[in-house]
């Protein structure tokens, strides 16, 4: 089963931060270690700003972190449903690369409208969760190999789809759409999906029992199990709720983009791991959470963005992603381990 | 420093003193371990038995206290080198056993002889072994794989591997609760094999929660509460029931009385199991009624602690009918048990019962957290008023609901989880070794929950394999033996004696 990290409060750890409370340095400490990550999102921008006060903190440069990573916010947002529910998925970043490519031959290529086309496309998605699930839930593979050998099957279905081109007929009505957003604002519609989907799973997690029993299969899932609860439907339902809605993200960036490349989806994986893993250090550490992944797909994003423009190439990317993701498990681990003491 | 280990005697703790923040764990410790003795370290939970023993690993250092070896005078915490010198080597609760390993290689992986050209030596390898352990007077085989081996026969194996498989001479053994899963006929086993490296000049600390064994193994024993030792003596000199007062510090309250009494007539049975079978269970039929406490007991390994799970489905049952209350339950699993009233509390608390990173609150609200969701938002308020109110009931401590479950102790954490089924509307609680792991003090408090529990008409269903709590818990006891049931004992007639001689066969 998946190591999630862990809780922040040791016995140890509360007996330290109540002698210390007097001083208010225990609680300063808590706080400081629960929003690092905010923290960090804050400082990078007004070290940038002072920095790059002619390039940072421009309306165009703002508008263009906030929207290029919308999709990426979706997608890590995907990874951190069944995440929570103690499974991995591998093959969140291949769905993504994989609707567009669909989408623009179903549209294109067999002329289909593009309703019908997109509502298929969907489908598709929730087919492979309903993959995911026969091989995780019903044969009991591991999450990590079941969906690695998944992502798989999907890069070459997408190679098959595209031909190996680049499809250029994404439907324009999507394209419309994906550039809709709030215009007085500048923001697009997929950063805005990304916000609201947060929203909603904040909502999920917090304040329903449905985020509750997914907390618990993935925390506790013997214990879950001999307390009765519906273990393998929530499994279930977490892995085709992340294909579907890595799905919504790749029609997306489809329209983003207005012609889709067969080698679009593997570039997102570590990305969306980075943000979630990330996200489970902050705003509830030791949990996945929606907010916390805002904040850790968007801190990313600033960081790497102000070195680019500080004259760093754009290696410095995939670079500062793996040291963020190293780092959040990292961080995991070694809380996790304070604990079993 | 070098340490001179031939002329020196034994290893002597003075003084030793340890706080975490506000709290003490050691306050001015001393302990002696000299060579040919067993000497053993009892406490509740929270005595400071886990320190000292942490302290001599050098996981923690003391703020405090020194060792003496002989005449040096060592600093705390010991090193790795120091603790090589002094032939210091550790058995912990958790065996540490790699179950796909064989008897040999787990014994001597560490000091594997090889030849020349990197090969290993597989047949003297297995003869050493086999020579160690016909000399203790096992019965193991030396090919067997750990996962074939019984509880104690895992426990000889890794006091084996303690001792004969380090790169150094063992002079000090810390058996650190490593006998905690042994069913109390499993420690017999080990009785001779302790008793054989004590003649051997190994120094022997033996900490363990469970008197009796303390009276089977052990020349001297110390006991802590509180920090500090209470009682440091030689074996002969004392009696289980002064022990006891040693440890608790206060009289435990009186043998639970509401329950041990029979009622006239059988009552209404509410749990009816009939011919159920399972991998290790044959033909196991009973019933339990309302307001009764049943006892399913035995030697360990003998199949009744499969009995829990063949009940509610967790494990397959492969013939049989169990009815709650008047329904058969189908083969749904545990969902299915709990619609109808049915759970049970597992042995295993961390992992299987309840969820250790998961605060009280959550824990406790598992199964009825939809009732704290109201107009599409979970009511947490709500939740932690009733999760406080049910803590305080069952005299959980402490009682906060927001704290994770792991950093309350093992009956703490027991009390919540009976709470959880208490107030999820459980009709029949099936407890497995409910106090497996569970320090004195704590163990009556689960014992009254459990007398609680019975006279508000649950049916309660124990499986242990500790004779004096299922004789203390229980109004008719089943005995099993090999997977069936061999006798039943009711009211009087149950005493831990009668029990282990069913369980035993000796009658």
């Amino acid at each position: 089963m998946l190591r999630t990290p862990s809780t922040e409060v040791t016995a140890e750890d509360s007996r330290v931060t109540a002698s210390s409370r007097r001083l208010g340095l225990g609680e300063v400490r808590r706080l400081v270690s629960r929003f690092a990550v905010v923290i960090a999102l804050i400082g990078f921008s007004m070290g940038y700003t002072i920095a790059l006060p002619g390039s940072f903190p421009t309306v165009g440069n703002v508008q263009t972190m906030v929207n290029s990573q919308g999709v990426l916010l979706i997608l890590s947002l995907a990874l951190t449903v069944p995440l929570v529910a103690g499974e991995f998925d591998l093959s969140v970043a291949a769905v993504l690369g994989f609707v567009g490519p669909l989408l623009a031959a179903l549209h294109g290529v067999l002329h289909w409208g593009a309703p019908m086309a997109i509502a298929v496309t969907l489908l598709a998605c929730v087919a492979i969760g309903i993959f995911n699930v026969i091989l995780i839930v019903v044969v009991g593979v591991d999450s990590f190999i079941a969906t690695l050998s998944s992502s798989t099957i999907l890069a070459g279905l997408t190679l098959y789809v595209t031909n190996g081109q680049i499809l250029t007929t994404v439907p324009h009505s999507l394209q419309r759409f994906a550039f809709l957003g709030i215009p007085a604002l500048g923001v697009e519609t997929p950063a805005l999906t990304g916000i609201a989907l947060a929203a909603l799973l904040w909502y999920v997690y917090e304040h329903t029992p449905a985020g509750r029993y997914l907390y618990f299969v993935g925390e506790g899932r013997e214990a879950a199990r001999l307390s009765g609860l519906p273990v393998d439907r929530v499994r279930a339902l977490a892995l085709i709720s992340a294909s579907l809605i890595s799905g919504v993200a790749g029609l997306l960036l489809a329209g983003q983009l207005g012609g889709v490349a067969p080698s679009l989806g593997p570039s997102y994986l570590l990305p969306a791991f980075a943000g979630a893993f990330l996200g489970a250090t902050t705003i509830r550490p030791g949990r996945f959470n929606a907010w916390g992944t805002v904040v850790a797909v968007y801190m990313l994003v600033v960081a790497v963005t102000g070195l680019e423009l500080l004259g760093m190439a754009s290696w410095v990317q995939q670079v500062f992603d793996g040291c963020a993701l190293a780092m959040a498990v990292a961080f995991a681990r070694i809380v996790g381990r304070r604990d079993l003491q | 420093m070098m340490v001179d280990t031939e002329r020196a005697s034994g290893l002597t703790l003075c003084g030793l003193r340890k706080t975490f923040g506000s709290t003490t764990a050691l306050a001015g410790v001393d302990l002696s371990l000299q060579p040919g003795m067993v000497h053993g370290l009892v406490g509740q939970n929270g005595s400071g038995k886990s320190t000292l023993v942490k302290i001599l690993a050098g996981y923690h250092s003391p703020d405090g206290g020194v060792a003496e070896f002989g005449t040096t005078t060592l600093k705390l915490p010991l090193s790795e080198r120091l603790r090589t010198e002094l032939g210091l080597s550790f058995v912990h609760q958790d065996l540490g056993l790699c179950e796909t390993f064989t008897v040999a290689e787990t014994v001597q992986l560490r000091t594997l002889q090889c030849t020349r050209y990197g090969r290993i030596r597989w047949s003297q390898v297995i003869r050493r072994v086999d020579g160690l352990l016909s000399h203790l007077g096992t019965d193991i085989d030396v090919r067997a794989e750990i996962r074939s081996l019984t509880p104690a026969q895992r426990a000889v194996v890794a006091i084996l591997r303690a001792v004969y498989g380090q790169r150094f001479a063992v002079r000090i053994l810390v058996l650190d609760e490593a006998t905690a899963a042994l069913g109390r006929a499993e420690v017999e086993q080990l009785v001779e094999v302790i008793h054989h490296l004590r003649d051997t000049g190994v120094a022997i600390l033996f900490v363990s929660h469970r008197l009796e064994e303390i009276f089977q193994l052990c020349d001297w024993v110390t006991v802590l509460r509180d920090g500090r030792v209470v009682r440091s003596a030689s074996i002969a000199a004392v009696d289980a029931e002064q022990l006891v007062l040693d440890i608790v510090g206060r009289e435990l309250a009186p043998a639970t009385s509401s329950i041990g009494t029979v009622r006239p007539g059988p009552p209404p049975s509410l749990l009816a199991v009939d011919d159920l079978a399972g991998a290790h269970v044959q033909h196991l039929s009973f019933t339990v009624g309302v307001g009764e406490v049943l006892g399913i007991t035995g030697l360990s390994g003998m199949g009744q602690d499969d009995v829990p799970y063949l009940l509610v489905g967790a494990t397959r049952r492969t013939s049989g009918r169990v009815a709650v209350g008047g329904h058969a339950l189908g083969l749904f699993g545990p969902r299915e048990a709990r619609a109808r009233g049915l759970v049970v509390l597992p042995a295993e608390r961390n992992g299987r019962s309840g969820i250790p990173r998961a605060t009280v609150a959550e824990n406790v609200t598992m199964p009825i957290v939809n009732r704290f969701f109201h107009r599409g938002w979970l009511r947490e308020s709500r939740e932690r008023a009733v999760v406080r109110t049910l803590l305080v009931a069952h005299d959980v401590r402490p009682q906060d609901p927001t704290l994770p479950l792991f950093t309350l102790s093992g009956g703490n954490q027991q009390k919540a989880l009976v709470a959880k089924w208490l107030e999820a509307g459980a009709r029949v609680l099936v407890l497995h070794e409910p106090t497996r792991g569970v320090d004195v003090g704590a163990r009556a408090q689960i014992y009254a929950a459990v007398a609680a529990a019975s006279s508000q008409g649950l049916a309660i269903l124990v499986i242990s394999s500790d004779f004096e709590e299922t004789a203390r818990l229980c109004q008719r006891v089943i005995v099993m033996r090999y997977g069936v049931a061999v006798r039943e004992l009711i009211g009087r007639a149950i005493t831990p004696t009668r029990i282990a001689d069913a369980s035993y066969a000796i009658d």
